[in-house]
């Protein structure tokens, strides 16, 4: 039975690595190679800091346990230890997107796109098509454990031997297979592959929160995640090698049932009715506004969100910042400048230039879409209907400009809310808050600048964010290097004051307002005068 | 006063000249065809009439105004198809079609539940799960769902099923016979021929025929099949006739549509004991200009 149901899977097996020829060696020696490469980085850190305690402190505090899972052999936190410790969890999760993305496109992509229906038209058992995409995940995972084990051996650093090494890669390996059975689960549950894809990705978000509330609160709620399992092999310290056993059952079990599940479906469908959608539209869907607003609302959350994480994140260190930056000579260089203020002072002052220029990547791609969807067609039918250009142009730069308004407050809160539950010094909530709103206007003209090219040269969007990334370079990176003051001064945030270091000055925050405003009103003329880019 | 006109208008993409000194006049109440090849010009040249693309020399007005300048204006009274819908993944198409009917502030609700009925279409279904003739019902039905003057539609079946291709031109139909105006743009000649009363073909960004249909069959051959008493002789003398074969008493060619009544009068003269005369089919009389042409 099982047997007719997989027949062709050898040649379809052969078929996907065909088609796979690049994108499979691209995904496993990409990802072992980030893998292994951060090893140095860690043991000079570590050796050259010989601040090993303190750094096991610091990644004790709760919020870094729920961010990368507790910390085991603190007393002799070598560089395995600490390896495993900070990288681990992030291996995981990568390993995990590479088979949720391997199992979809090859079952239920192939499927919607109608070549599935080709071949089970030949003489192909029913879950040929399952079987290879499982038969092709279990030799990428297998791949990627061998070199990843090797490759951590090959550079290894302290307390790195080659059983740990290779549990490593075991344990990615195994967690990769989980992931993919679980994957090959959801594309038989939902109808379509972005449904799928979409429902795989939530499950690894549910599993990594799940490990985070396990970490903090108790074990048994952190074995029921996958992730939480792969930790508990307590890699470079005890070794433990049954969570690979278990994850790999757990695999098999999961693969099986998803096998079941498959021979039970028709081609095209999934376990789960697609629900239908609303057959009307909103009240708010009735304007270039309210259209711009529902297509971004999603990811402006969610960006809004993870500024938050990261802001709280980086606040949950405050505390232990100070006795780590004195003791590594590479960061106390970079924060010795002044003597008048804390390390912690210095510290939120860089911080906050970091937290604005990320949450511009929002903003910007955002205004850019303008002119995505005018590269998709969408735009031409709106401008089909009494739609005026600079109500499209308008609407994304206002959602851009709201973005610009709120996301500092929400970095603010989030240095301060959680800064203030694990440091008491931490400063008030109204120094965050400065420092936060002072790049507003630095933040306005990236975006005024963006616009410009929006409506002038839409050809060459990516000048845009090529700025954004050579401002990161001269702010975050001027300092570090010494790089001589002008170069910091070619950007709009080299110039907003760096409070609380530097004292609040209105004057070039109005400068950069009024540059803003000169990028945007011929952006708005500009987009009014070219033709709409078409397909 | 027309209520669309394009005059000698030119539009280049760097060297390429997308548009030659096209004219284009259509007249209220009007359904006009607008037939070539892909790649021809005519997606272009109703870019340019909706302000989309700017002319590079020549005017476009629609009802007396520039089409570029009062784009916004115009186009409360024009209702748009695109030749390739494409539309918002995460939205429905119920979502699009009210998003659009709102946009031109039309607000007829009877009009819509008609048209997802006649078109068969599920509302309730995301845009990224429609086929390419769904994502063109969408488009038809929020543009018939509204009232306007012009309506322009650029290849507009070119997914639809024959069933919906006739709920399609029953549509157009009845929006002519509220003395609406249709600019349709279409490579299928038959439904052309159905629908307009004017064509224009445009090859190359040229305009090289304009008319109505008879005027434009005047200027090609009749399809002639006959069978005489007396056996013909001497035809192939005759300059206005082409492709001849005759076998005995039996007769085909095809002749100039001014030579018509000689051929005739001589059929008679010879005993015509059966005629049959096939007008060219747009489908000939397009063939016949592209080979002409070259």
């Amino acid at each position: 039975m099982l047997k007719s149901l997989t027949a062709g899977s050898g040649p379809l097996l052969r078929l996907t690595l065909r088609r796979d020829r690049l994108r499979l060696p691209l995904w496993v020696l990409g990802l072992s190679l980030f893998m292994t490469a951060l090893v140095p980085v860690f043991q000079h850190l570590l050796i050259a800091g010989d601040n090993n305690q303190v750094f096991a402190l610091m990644m004790e505090n709760p919020a870094m346990v729920a961010l990368v899972g507790p910390v085991y052999g603190a007393a002799h936190f070598h560089t395995g230890a600490a390896y495993a410790n900070m990288m681990l969890v992030f291996c995981l999760i990568f390993t995990a997107l590479m088979n949720i993305f391997l199992l979809t496109r090859h079952t239920r992509q192939d499927e919607e796109e109608g070549r599935l229906e080709l071949i089970r038209s030949l003489p192909v058992g029913r879950l040929a098509g399952l079987s290879a995409a499982l038969l092709e995940a279990l030799l990428a995972n297998v791949l990627l454990a061998l070199l990843t084990g090797l490759g951590l051996y090959a550079l290894r650093g302290t307390g790195m031997d080659l059983a740990g090494c290779l549990l490593f890669g075991g344990i990615l390996g195994a967690t990769g297979l989980v992931f993919a059975g679980l994957t090959a689960i959801c594309c038989q549950l939902t109808a379509n592959n972005r449904t799928a894809t979409g429902l795989a990705l939530g499950l690894l978000m549910f599993f990594y929160l799940l490990r985070a509330a396990g970490d903090i609160i108790g074990e048994a709620l952190a074995l029921l995640s996958p992730l939480g399992l792969a930790l508990r092999s307590q890699v470079f310290v005890t070794n433990h090698v049954w969570p690979v056993f278990v994850l790999l059952l757990e695999a098999a079990l999961l693969a099986a049932l998803a096998m079941a599940l498959a021979s039970r479906r028709d081609l095209g469908q999934g376990l789960i009715p697609a629900h239908p959608g609303r057959a009307q539209a909103a009240a708010s869907l009735s304007s270039p506004l309210g259209l711009a607003f529902r297509l971004s609302r999603i990811s402006a959350l969610v960006w809004a969100y993870a500024l938050f994480i990261l802001a709280g994140t980086y606040a949950s260190v405050f505390g232990e910042m100070e006795a780590f930056i004195t003791g590594n000579a590479m960061l106390s260089a970079l924060f010795a400048a002044s003597p008048d203020f804390s390390v912690t002072e210095q510290f939120i002052g860089l911080l906050t230039a970091v937290m604005a220029m990320l949450s511009a990547i929002p903003m910007l791609t955002t205004l850019a879409r303008v002119v995505s969807e005018e590269r998709q067609g969408r735009a031409e039918q709106l401008l089909g209907l009494p739609v005026a250009r600079r109500q499209l142009l308008g609407a994304y730069l206002g959602i851009a400009l709201v973005m610009s308004l709120v996301y500092p407050a929400i970095i603010a809160l989030g240095f301060y809310g959680v800064g203030i539950l694990v440091y008491p010094q931490t400063p008030a909530l109204s120094t965050f808050l400065i420092a936060s709103y002072s790049y507003v206007p630095a933040l306005w003209v990236l975006l005024g600048l963006m616009a410009l090219l929006a409506a002038a040269l839409p050809r060459r969007l990516a000048l845009g964010y090529s700025y954004l990334g050579f401002s990161f370079f001269a702010v975050y990176f001027g300092r570090l290097m010494d790089l001589p003051p002008w170069v910091q001064r070619l950007t709009p945030l080299g110039h907003v004051p760096a409070y609380p270091m530097e004292a609040f000055r209105a004057a070039p925050l109005l400068a950069l307002t009024a540059l803003a405003l000169a990028l945007i009103v011929p952006a708005f003329l500009l987009y009014r005068r070219r033709d709409v880019q078409t397909q | 006063m027309p209520i669309l006109n394009m005059n000698q208008v030119t539009k280049t993409f760097g060297t390429l000249k997308a548009l030659d000194a096209v004219n284009l006049s259509v007249d209220p109440g009007e359904v006009y065809g607008f037939i070539g090849p892909n790649g021809a010009g005519k997606t272009t040249a109703i870019r340019v009439l909706l302000g989309i693309l700017k002319a590079t020399s020549g005017q476009a007005t629609l009802f007396g105004r520039d089409a570029w300048q009062d784009a916004v204006e115009l186009h409360r009274r024009v209702a748009y198809v695109p030749g390739e819908v494409s539309l918002w993944p995460n939205l429905t198409g119920g979502e699009v079609i009210d998003l659009f009917v709102r946009l031109r502030r039309g607000n007829k609700d009877s009009a819509r539940r008609e048209l997802l009925q006649r078109f068969d279409l599920d509302p309730t279904k995301k845009c990224r799960t429609y086929s390419k003739g769904n994502r063109q019902k969408v488009a038809l039905v929020a543009a018939f769902a509204t009232e306007a003057d012009l309506y322009i539609l650029d290849e507009p079946t070119s997914g639809l099923d024959p069933l919906m291709e006739e709920v399609f031109q029953d549509c157009v139909l009845e929006v002519k016979s509220r003395g609406k105006s249709v600019l349709l743009s279409s490579h299928i000649l038959s439904e052309v021929e159905k629908l307009c009363d004017k064509v224009s073909i445009i090859r190359r960004g040229r305009i090289i025929e304009t008319g109505t249909l008879a005027q434009l069959r005047h200027l090609t051959r009749t399809q002639v099949h006959a069978v005489t008493r007396q056996p013909l002789t001497g035809l192939q003398a005759m300059p206005f006739l082409h492709d001849l074969h005759q076998e005995g008493q039996r007769l085909s060619c095809s002749v100039e549509a001014d030579h018509l009544g000689s051929l005739v009068t001589l059929l008679n003269d010879h005993g015509l004991m059966h005629l049959e005369c096939a007008p060219p089919t747009l489908e000939q009389l397009f063939m016949s200009h592209y080979e002409r042409e070259g």
